[in-house]
């Protein structure tokens, strides 16, 4: 009996763990993503931001061996898409739809090149040092929750604390409601003279850097190694899960922890018996991404400016 | 009535700047041919600096890589083919976007449908007997593969008409959805139990379309070049045509004449996905003659940079997709020779739109809806 009580616990701790790196990363990705959009800009290129995060992450952390280099290389190069995304969004004007869908291939082309430019002839996948965790004291003795949550990296909790800035910056901050004026009426912000163009530049660059900063999190933080594919439609998630969690931060993690559960119960079916087809347990995720924004859309309202530019 | 619907006619082709031929006609002059070559002729060359500078980014000489590119493609019969076998799936895919575009649905889902009807294909392939007479089999499969395309597109396009479910985020979502079913397909009703890989037997050979007279070209290339004529004509010169544009102008406006733009918005999801679904099915058919796991090299994804490379007119297409097609089989010959992965090809194709999208834009600045 004892054995089985402590089996469970370590099945569901192993679960919750990859719950909560999923939804840490995908939740990080949709507060970036949030901000961009209660500004008003639509931005469809999170995929590729992300993926260029991680490998610029992964070389960064690789070649200096530090974990808070390669987040910030990470969110550095986000910010670098980021700034393309002003140019064509902002700058110039052009179909905020399309720009941002153009984001995805210039972003997993440069991360591919990158990471094959340093590591062509490496004989076996690099992989870098995971970073070092801190367990938080009394609470990481807690069962299942402790060591899921209360004894992991520096970087694990500064990305929930960043997500803590992010909704506190937006609520509660002169530039964040000016940012999410820029969304719901920049006509009215523009006669009280505040440049709205200037508003959605700096909410693009802070959100596409939480985008890259999440994907360096994923390579540094979780998986180790990078690979073309483990984004793996982590950034479309994101997109979809803003519409669920209604544009605001908190909520947007909330959300992200239902698609982590999502996520570790396919991985987990999969380890356990092979009566599901895996095929199937791997598309749930998606599946689950279009069910969710068909249940939730209409009961949420997007900034009235969303991808809307403003023109006097 | 009718005066209301010649306004909106008209506010369709003056505020979407991409019907080069009505631009054309509607000022004339040499100054607005200037513009149409600068539309052109600019974002390409910008295109082509941004490309060079990744290769010398990378360390190879732009000019070497580019003769290499160019020996590969057309220096070589099998070059030249191959790059017509990947421009065919491309081109008849990128005509379903351009379409769908034009009535501002964003559709992506070319890839997931290009599965989907793969796994049509197969399914009868695999249990239609091979006495099956030809001719019948094939139109059967042909038909069969665009059937399962619009069937893929038309959950997003229902749920973009009835709760207005981004179509972006649901298309692309069965993008991955289409490949997973299709390795799953292969994995446990039709593997090749002799292959280390996962995939089928090849297909009996009764079943491969017909061929161009001594080459590996298919009768799908025929096929997707015999659409354009006819997307053209519906896109520009028919009241459907009419109705889609109009719908991408002003959907409010377009409603208020009573144009059922819902209806019309499913039939665009449906005809882009059974253009994605025909690309599947013809390549399956006529170039693949299996499934595989990795059957699609993003032919889905690349589509949309080849409509939007072509403003979405079907005409454009043409020679988009055979760009976007050389520069990826191109690619492998400058892979080959210098050891550089491919991955530059999609940035550069993505900048190449990235400049047409901004050329249009500053052209048109002042004329353009936003």
């Amino acid at each position: 009996m004892m054995i089985d009580v402590s089996g469970l616990e370590q099945l569901l701790t192993g679960a919750l763990f990859f719950a909560s790196n999923f939804a840490l990363v995908v939740g990080l990705t949709a507060v970036g993503a949030a901000i961009n959009e209660q500004s008003g800009v639509l931005n469809l290129g999170h995929e590729g931001v992300m993926l260029l995060g991680a490998a610029t992450g992964f070389v960064v952390t690789f070649w200096t061996e530090s974990g808070w280099l390669g987040l910030l290389a990470g969110a550095i190069a986000g910010a670098g898409l980021g700034a393309l995304k002003v140019a064509w969004s902002i700058v110039i004007k052009t179909e905020q739809v399309i720009n941002g869908l153009l984001l995805v291939p210039i972003g997993i082309g440069l991360a591919n090149m990158l990471y094959k430019h340093q590591f062509l002839h490496a004989s076996s996948p690099p992989r870098i040092a995971p970073m070092p965790t801190i367990p938080v004291p009394f609470l990481h003795e807690m069962p299942i929750i402790g060591p899921v949550v209360f004894n992991r990296s520096a970087a694990f909790y500064g990305a929930i604390l960043l997500i803590a800035l992010a909704a506190h910056f937006l609520g509660h901050t002169r530039t964040g409601m000016i940012i999410r004026a820029a969304g719901e009426s920049p006509e009215a912000l523009d006669f009280n003279g505040i440049a709205v163009d200037r508003y959605r530049v700096v909410a693009l660059l802070i959100g596409t850097a939480f985008t890259g900063l999440a994907g360096a999190l994923l390579t540094i933080d979780q998986v180790h190694i990078y690979s073309a594919r483990m984004t793996a439609g982590r950034g479309w998630i994101a997109i979809a899960i803003v519409i669920v969690g209604g544009w605001r931060p908190w909520t947007c993690l909330l959300a992200a922890l239902l698609f982590g559960f999502i996520d570790m119960l396919q991985f987990q079916v999969q380890v356990q018996s092979a009566a599901v087809p895996y095929e199937i347990l791997l598309s749930l995720p998606y599946l689950a991404t279009i069910a969710v924004l068909a249940l939730r859309q209409g009961t949420v309202r997007p900034p009235a400016a969303l991808g809307i530019p403003y023109v006097r | 009535m009718e005066t209301t619907r010649a306004n909106l006619l008209s506010e369709a082709t003056e505020l979407r700047p991409v019907r080069v031929h009505a631009v054309w006609r509607s000022t004339g002059g040499v100054r607005q041919a200037v513009r149409l070559a600068g539309m052109i002729v600019v974002p390409l060359g910008t295109g082509l600096l941004v490309g060079s500078l990744l290769m010398w980014a990378l360390g190879i000489s732009p000019l070497a890589a580019f003769r290499t590119m160019l020996e590969t493609v057309v220096g070589s019969r099998s070059g030249f083919t191959d790059m017509l076998l990947y421009a065919t799936p491309l081109l008849l895919i990128a005509l379903g976007y351009g379409l769908a575009y034009r009535a501002r649905v964003w559709t992506v889902g070319g890839e997931g449908q290009f599965h989907a009807a793969a796994i049509a294909v197969a399914a009868l392939v695999f249990t239609l007997p091979p006495t099956t007479p030809r001719l019948p089999g094939l139109l059967l499969m042909l038909a069969a593969g665009s059937a399962a395309g619009m069937l893929w597109a038309l959950l997003p396009g229902w749920l973009r008409v009835s709760r207005q479910v981004n179509e972006v985020v649901s298309t692309l979502m069965l993008n991955f959805v289409g490949i997973l079913a299709m390795h799953w397909v292969i994995r446990t009703v039709f593997r090749d139990p002799f292959a280390g890989i996962l995939q089928t037997p090849p297909f009996p050979r009764v079943f491969d379309l017909p061929r161009l007279a001594g080459t590996r070209l298919h009768i799908g290339l025929i096929m997707a070049l015999a659409l354009v004529p006819v997307l053209l004509y519906v896109m520009h010169y028919s009241t459907y045509g009419f109705r889609i544009k109009a719908i991408g102008t002003n959907p409010w406006a377009s409603r208020a004449v009573g144009i059922r733009v819902d209806r019309t918005i499913i039939m665009v999801f449906l005809i882009s996905g059974m253009l994605a679904g025909l690309a599947g099915a013809v390549h399956v058919l006529g170039a693949a003659h299996r499934l595989i796991g990795d059957l699609s090299p993003g032919f889905g994804y690349t589509a949309i940079m080849v409509a939007l490379l072509a403003r979405c007119h079907p005409l454009g297409a043409v020679p988009s997709a055979l760009l976007l097609a050389g520069l990826a089989v191109g690619s492998e010959g400058i892979q080959v020779e210098f050891g550089i992965p491919t991955d530059f090809v999609q940035v550069f194709a993505a900048v190449l739109v990235l400049c047409i999208l901004a050329g249009d834009t500053l052209i048109w600045k002042g004329r353009s809806p936003s």
